[in-house]
């Protein structure tokens, strides 16, 4: 295996969604503004990729950091219900696999499951 | 996975002698010697004759030409694969006998599908050519290993000086997917200069594409071992048998070159019958060869001698007084002498001419003839043969046995019986075999002391789901009568609810008083249960009452010789302690805690995980920062075994954590730990002061700065994945090795990518063990 190039290194660092390669500045995470303490910030986070139809990796990603940042799975889970109506039903059902995967929760598993659980 | 497991008596107790598994009942029965010649380290005993290739026989071919094709080969991996009969055992050991002494030979049977055994029988076989590292014994008696033990595996046993070549015959016996992945895994991990062989009825699941591409493989066929003229002339020959260059043509047609079917016919001839004219053609089906057995050999031998034969197919081994036994006759010791002296059916597995085993495709054959011919008298034989076993002191034999002959009172019983030590023996695949086994075929309730240990076992893994199936089957199993062992089967189901803990603090209290009086004096589970008596004070916050009584249970427990119970007690003083802010009194028990589970090798125990996080709370309190992460680093590798199965004791290691990163100033990881809390505590609310001290914590964590999120914002579930990183296993493959969707693993996998700062799969395993997230 000979080096990798850079173009190759870029590109999967952006698929497993690295923000630090675009820049700290660029893709502010959870930090806290004066007035808004950093879990609501996250969860604002979570709701917007959620409403932008993001791709599945940065719906992971912000619902991750939404977690480090305090909020409990149920507030995360709330989010959803609540841009329903705003963001629009087809958004929200198809970000949830994805958001249940960073909540430690196989929907696709749990689909397949014979007894209720 | 490869995280280890404290056994269910009591989350530990092991029949220990100075700091290694005891060795329990390692009485060789095959060799007939009295004592096994197998590394007294294994915990348990495998037969003597797994370890050598069959004794060349008189009058066997020389494959002179295949031996010397192998002899020449660079590559490090042979797979020799043919349907049975080719003579691929007959191949090997003569190759084997060519290069002389550093050989590794291993017989697979069923059995090994624990990759405990097949791995422990492994390193047993290299530790007769050169000294490999003892520790691995304990490491996989102690892992429930799988793949993931595969890499530490091979760094014990490359002590083993090359040329070493290891011969797995009759690897067609391995199916369990995870004993296969592990010998894929040991192909591509061979140190240099060694040789892998393997031979099979069947293709085995291995990367040959990679092999191809790493060195090389060399596939012996079919087509390779079927006989020539020379050769089956040879055999016929050696066999005793003289035929004319047209018959041995003829034969030779019809045959195919199969030596077996050579051979019996060779037999036939002997048997002083002129060779058969039955027009058969060679088609190497089951019913192909069923026909030519019984015309060229059962139509040929007396009818008592035939009965004989079919009959005792239905045992691995035999020896008169077994063979007396399930026929109801005497004599069989002299027949199988006859047996052997005239031919060679059977295989004498010592010197003593005591036990005897089938040539395998042979007693295959003869199995479905006792099935045709008889087909109601298997079961019987197989209860009487149960019946012999257990009276003789083979209880796993008799455990087969009892199983093909639907004898599930005796099932259950011997299960009870040897649980404890296998398990202890880490042959955990080996005990879920058993239990899982006796709840397809019958209702789990039935049996409902199987079920609480099958719970236990479970909750010890993490499976929470399985653990609660056990228990919803141990619930509703009648509470009454007394098990083997003199404990009442009251005393065992409220052993079994004090764990689970799913009445309260004061409902765990009760039950562990009930288990105490209803358990035997002898039971190493009331050490466990004195130990939850004094933790229910503790969760009510009473200190001073928990105290004593730990103080007691710890007593018992290093009596009884539990160390990793003894860890977790000390790690529970370490609570009380704290509570009295006397620190320098954490510390010190905290080091003795870890060091038992040092000394053990208990790292990967469930009962390890609170004891990491008191000795990583003790070093962060001494200012000791790298030490103290790299205390909780190791209890954060087993998290994944903390679950709502066993809630408390789980509750309480990720809430000390969850205090460090609090200390460390890391935000995300205390979120990680406290999430996972809150989903215990959604199934278990009811735990005593903890639920409080959660919510304390989380408000703490309000009021830090959020800060970046890395390694220590891993999920559980994201750690379970993580042993699987350094294997040969692709993603799909992880996702089937854990019942997990491809989808699932495959964003796990990214998640755990940039939580863990990699771009590549080398680099998460690099980081990983940095972090000391995995071994190595």
């Amino acid at each position: 295996m000979g080096q990798t190039a850079r173009f190759q290194e870029t590109l999967r660092r952006l698929a497993i969604f690295d923000e630090r390669l675009v820049g700290a500045g660029s893709r502010p995470g959870p930090a806290e503004t004066p007035a808004l303490d950093a879990k609501t910030t996250a969860l604002l986070q979570v709701a917007a990729s959620v409403a932008i139809g993001s791709s599945a990796v940065c719906l992971q990603w912000s619902t991750t950091r939404a977690l480090a940042a305090g909020a409990t799975k149920d507030e995360i889970a709330d989010v959803l219900l609540v841009i329903a109506a705003v963001a629009g039903l087809g958004r929200v059902v198809s970000a949830a696999p994805d958001v249940a995967t960073a909540l430690e929760y196989d929907i696709d598993a749990a689909l397949e499951e014979p007894d209720e659980h | 996975m490869s995280w280890r497991i404290a056994d269910a008596s009591g989350f530990g107790i092991r029949f220990w002698t100075n700091g290694g598994p005891a060795v329990t009942g390692v009485v060789d029965v095959m060799s007939g010697t009295g004592h096994g010649a197998v590394a007294p380290r294994l915990g348990f005993s495998l037969p003597e004759s797994k370890f050598h290739p069959p004794a060349a026989r008189t009058g066997i071919v020389a494959r002179t030409a295949l031996v010397e094709r192998l002899v020449a080969t660079q590559a490090p991996v042979i797979t020799v694969i043919a349907p049975p009969g080719y003579g691929k055992t007959t191949l090997l050991a003569q190759w084997a006998e060519r290069i002389g002494s550093r050989v590794a030979w291993l017989s697979c049977d069923d059995g090994d599908n624990d990759p405990v055994v097949l791995l422990s029988a492994l390193a047993a076989a290299l530790d007769r050519i050169g000294p490999v590292d003892p520790a691995i014994f304990s490491a996989l008696a102690s892992s429930g290993a799988d793949i993931s033990v595969v890499p530490r595996f091979v760094s014990a046993i490359a002590a083993v000086q090359p040329p070493v070549t290891v011969v797995l015959d009759h690897a067609e016996a391995i199916a369990s997917r995870q004993c296969l992945n592990a010998i894929a895994e040991f192909a591509l991990r061979l140190p240099p200069g060694w040789q892998l062989a393997l031979a099979s009825r069947a293709e085995l699941p291995l990367p040959t594409a990679r092999l191809r591409a790493e060195g090389g493989i060399l596939e012996v066929t079919a087509d390779d071992l079927a006989m020539g003229p020379l050769d089956a002339a040879h055999l016929l020959k050696g066999a005793g048998a003289e035929v004319h260059e047209a018959a041995l043509h003829d034969l030779l047609q019809r045959t195919e070159g199969w030596p077996t079917g050579l051979y019996i016919a060779a037999l036939a001839m002997n048997s002083g019958t002129p060779h058969s004219d039955v027009g058969f053609t060679f088609t190497g089906d089951d019913v192909f060869m069923g026909d030519y057995l019984r015309s060229e050999l059962l139509d040929r031998v007396s009818g008592a001698e035939a009965s004989f034969l079919t009959r005792t197919s239905v045992l691995d081994r035999m020896c008169g007084p077994l063979c007396d036994a399930i026929l109801g006759e005497k004599g069989s010791g002299r027949v199988l002498e006859q047996i052997e002296a005239r031919n060679l059916l059977v295989v004498p597995l010592d010197r003593r001419r005591e036990w005897y085993r089938y040539h395998r495709l042979l007693r295959e054959l003869l199995q479905a003839e006792l099935r045709q011919r008889e087909p109601d008298l298997a079961q019987d034989l197989h209860f009487r043969a149960a019946m012999w076993f257990e009276a003789n002191a083979m209880p796993e034999a008799a455990i087969e046995h009892a199983q093909a002959a639907g004898d599930y009172d005796r099932v259950a019983r011997l299960i009870l019986e040897r649980q404890q030590p296998v398990w202890a023996s880490g042959r955990v695949e080996t005990v879920r075999r058993w239990m899982e086994w006796l709840s397809d075929v019958t209702a789990a309730e039935h049996y409902g002391a199987i079920a609480a240990h099958g719970s236990l076992f479970a909750a010890l893994l993490g499976r929470a789901g399985e653990a609660e199936r056990w228990v919803a089957a141990a619930e509703r199993a009648t509470p009454a009568g007394i098990l083997p062992d003199g404990s009442t089967m009251q005393g065992t189901l409220a052993y079994l609810r004090a764990c689970w803990c799913r009445n309260g603090v004061a409902g765990m209290r009760r039950d562990a008083q009930v288990a105490l009086d209803g358990l035997s004096p002898a039971s190493p589970y009331r050490a466990t249960m004195l130990y939850t008596e004094g933790l229910s004070y503790l969760l009510e916050d009473d200190p001073d009452r928990a105290h004593p009584i730990l103080a007691r249970a710890l007593d018992v427990s290093v009596h009884v010789g539990s160390p990793p119970l003894t860890g977790l007690i000390l790690a529970q003083q370490c609570s009380v302690a704290a509570r009295r802010n006397s620190w320098s009194e954490v510390t010190s028990l905290a080091e003795r805690a870890v060091g038992i589970v040092q000394a053990g090798r208990f790292d990967d125990y469930w009962t390890s995980a609170l004891v990491y996080a008191w000795a990583a709370r003790a070093a962060l309190h001494q200012g000791n920062i790298s030490q103290g992460r790299l205390y909780l680093g190791r209890a954060a590798r087993l998290r994944p075994l903390l679950t709502y199965a066993l809630p408390v004791v789980s509750v309480q290691a990720l809430l000390e954590m969850a205090r460090c990163y609090i200390t460390l100033t890391d935000p995300a990881g205390a979120a990680a730990v406290l999430t996972q809390t809150h989903d215990i505590l959604q199934q278990r609310p009811d735990l005593g002061v903890l639920p409080q001290r959660a919510a304390e914590l989380r408000s703490r964590l309000a009021t830090i700065k959020a800060g970046a999120v890395g390694p220590s914002a891993l999920t559980a579930a994201e750690l379970r994945l993580l042993p699987l990183l350094p294997t040969h296993l692709s993603f799909p493959q992880i996702a089937a090795e854990l019942f997990l969707s491809p989808h699932t693993v495959k964003s796990e996998m990214k998640s755990i990518y940039r939580k863990l700062g990699a771009a590549t799969r080398a680099e998460a395993v690099t980081r990983s063990r940095e972090l000391g997230l995995l071994e190595g």
